[in-house]
């Protein structure tokens, strides 16, 4: 007999493949088959799991959110189908062969693959109609048969399924491969709120999130399609700060990004698919280190104000531009203070301790406040000193021509400038 | 409410700040001037953002945004990297956005200048939220403001 291991048997209804990627946290031994079946060797990781014990909590911590039919333990996969008398069975180490040799004659069929073919499935039903006939009650009555009584009695068929059951054949356990993409859909018709949405589509996020974890990857972006009744189709998606695979954390997320949308006709559907991800790696935190934990509360505060108000958010990391609105964009995470924008690495590789272009245009004479769209004003009153002109270069887009003025009043100190055609525009504030 | 000018009282408005969180109302464009508050260590005060405990810094407008290139260029003890810019679509959900970071406790100091004033509640959840959670709010917009929930007004000369 060959070696025995570890193997769970597990019958999924409505996903066997989400289920098959949740289950790659378990061990990476895993074999799926079209039928919705899938066996998992967890003889080399159940060490660092727990034990048996810590894989089966994992499991059905792992299995709430799926449709599982039938779940084995035993020793070797080809014995893992005929065991499962019951939804649940747990064997022994050990024990598997005694608790199949007890099993019915009708089990047999069973043995060995998890696919059998139509012809030679009739043709094991066939054999055990005769086993039955010549007074075989049971598969141990079967495997204490000597192989040439099998072999003359039972023919090629006999031969098989006898060395499947004494374990003299080996199952190979193909390894699972990923092709699948992080997607799923909710069927939205009943559903009459936002918050009725956030409840179905809670059930997706866990079992996207379980695949995401057996995976080892974070989502990055949340992308939604929506179909509508009148025939309509459109899409959304929510960009983290923050990747993560934490279902608690996207469901709050995603309740605050819905809140947002409107549609104009009733919903049909709504995929929920994962376009985006990144390798979890689990930071090095030392004990008394705080920065790490709070770099991490911050992005998922950002997080919840980008769902929330669709704002432009992020630290500021200065660009090569002179115009005032261009000459920065917002990041997030931070990015290294010597890194360098749109990959120009010749220009900025020089960069002092605060980010900036040792080489850029110092603008000591701009305002700490700049207004986001200018405001037009009558020509303005005070003491006027001219500050500086800006001009784009003809093959940019939206050509700017400014001279800018300092104007001071008895209350403030403005930062305004005037266009070729004489419109005055208030830009910031010293 | 305290009532203190900024051009004569600096070190009384660093004490001020330095105790547990409030509404600070900055009369007048005095943003350099609160810059230098917050950016200076106080002693048992909140972790400035210039040290390296790492405090961050958050902007918070609707109508417009702390100039990066002004800080770097007037050498404003201010890394980039810890302030954190966020511009609401309009003044009710740059309210509402304050009042999330307060409640948060994420940040030392908050610099907000909202394009309107709010409604009394509204302030007075912001002055709860900030003053549980020790966050500074520097409110450096010129609205008016019911005096009741602020700590303390900074007027300019």
């Amino acid at each position: 007999m060959g070696a025995l291991k570890r193997i769970l048997y597990i019958q999924e209804g409505s996903q066997p493949l989400g289920l098959a990627e949740a289950c790659l946290s378990l061990t990476p031994k895993i074999s799926y088959s079209p039928t919705g079946e899938l066996l998992l060797d967890v003889e080399g990781t159940q060490k660092l799991l727990g034990g048996e014990k810590g894989v089966l909590s994992r499991l059905e911590n792992i299995a709430e959110h799926f449709q599982i039919e039938k779940t084995v333990v035993t020793d070797r996969p080809e014995w893992a189908k005929p065991l499962g008398i019951e939804p649940y069975v747990v064997v022994p180490p050990g024990q598997s062969q005694t608790r199949l040799f007890s099993l019915k004659i009708e089990r047999i069929p069973l043995l060995g693959e998890l696919v059998i073919e139509e012809d030679e499935w009739k043709e094991r039903h066939r054999l055990v109609a005769f086993m039955r006939r010549v007074g075989l009650g049971h598969i141990h009555d079967f495997a204490k048969l000597p192989p040439l009584a099998i072999n003359r009695r039972f023919g090629k068929m006999g031969i098989l399924l006898h060395q499947w059951s004494w374990g003299r054949r080996e199952l190979p356990i193909p390894i699972f491969s990923l092709e699948e993409p992080l997607t799923d859909t909710l069927d939205a018709s009943d559903t009459i709120s936002i918050d009725a949405l956030i409840l179905g589509l809670t059930p997706i996020l866990y079992r996207l999130c379980s695949r995401l974890e057996g995976r080892r990857l974070h989502a990055v972006k949340l992308t939604l399609d929506f179909r509508l009744d009148n025939g309509q189709r459109f899409s959304e998606t929510l960009k983290l700060s923050d990747p993560t695979h934490d279902p608690q954390v996207l469901i709050r997320l995603l309740d605050e990004f819905l809140r947002r949308l409107t549609w104009d006709a009733p919903l049909i559907s709504v995929a929920l698919s994962i376009p985006e991800t990144a390798h979890a790696v689990a930071a090095q935190l030392s004990l008394f280190d705080t920065l790490e934990n709070k770099a991490h509360d911050i992005g998922r505060f950002l997080n919840r104000m980008k769902a929330k108000f669709a704002a432009p958010l992020g630290t500021p990391v200065l660009t090569e531009s002179y115009v005032p609105e261009k000459g920065w964009r917002l990041a997030w995470p931070p990015e290294n203070s010597h890194g360098s924008p749109n990959g120009n690495s010749h220009i900025n590789s020089h960069r002092n301790s605060y980010g900036a272009p040792e080489n850029a245009a110092p603008f000591a004479d701009r305002p700490y406040f700049i207004f986001s769209a200018p405001r037009p004003i009558p020509p303005p009153q005070g003491r006027i000193t001219p500050c500086e002109k800006i001009e784009t270069q003809w093959w940019d887009v939206g050509l700017i021509q400014r001279a800018y003025y300092i104007v001071e009043t008895s209350r403030e100190k403005r930062w305004v400038y005037i266009t070729p055609q004489g419109q005055w525009f208030w830009h910031g504030i010293f | 409410m305290k009532t203190l000018k900024w051009s004569t009282q600096s070190d009384l408005c660093q004490s001020v700040l330095s105790k547990s969180g409030g509404l600070f109302h900055f009369q007048g464009e005095a943003i350099p001037f609160a810059l230098s508050l917050v950016t200076t260590p106080q002693r048992g005060a909140s972790p400035s953002p210039s040290s390296t405990s790492g405090g961050h810094f958050l902007w918070i407008s609707d109508e417009g945004f702390l100039n990066p290139a002004a800080l770097v260029a007037r050498r404003v003890e201010l890394p980039l990297s810890r302030l954190i810019i966020i511009t609401p679509p309009n003044a009710k959900e740059s309210w509402s956005c304050a009042i999330e970071a307060a409640q948060s406790g994420l940040f030392s100091y908050i610099l907000f200048r909202p394009s309107q004033t709010c409604q009394g509640s509204t302030g007075r959840i912001l002055q709860l939220a900030s003053e549980k959670s020790a966050t500074c709010v520097l409110i450096l917009a010129p609205v008016v403001l019911p005096h009741w929930v602020l700590k303390a007004s900074i007027e300019g000369a």
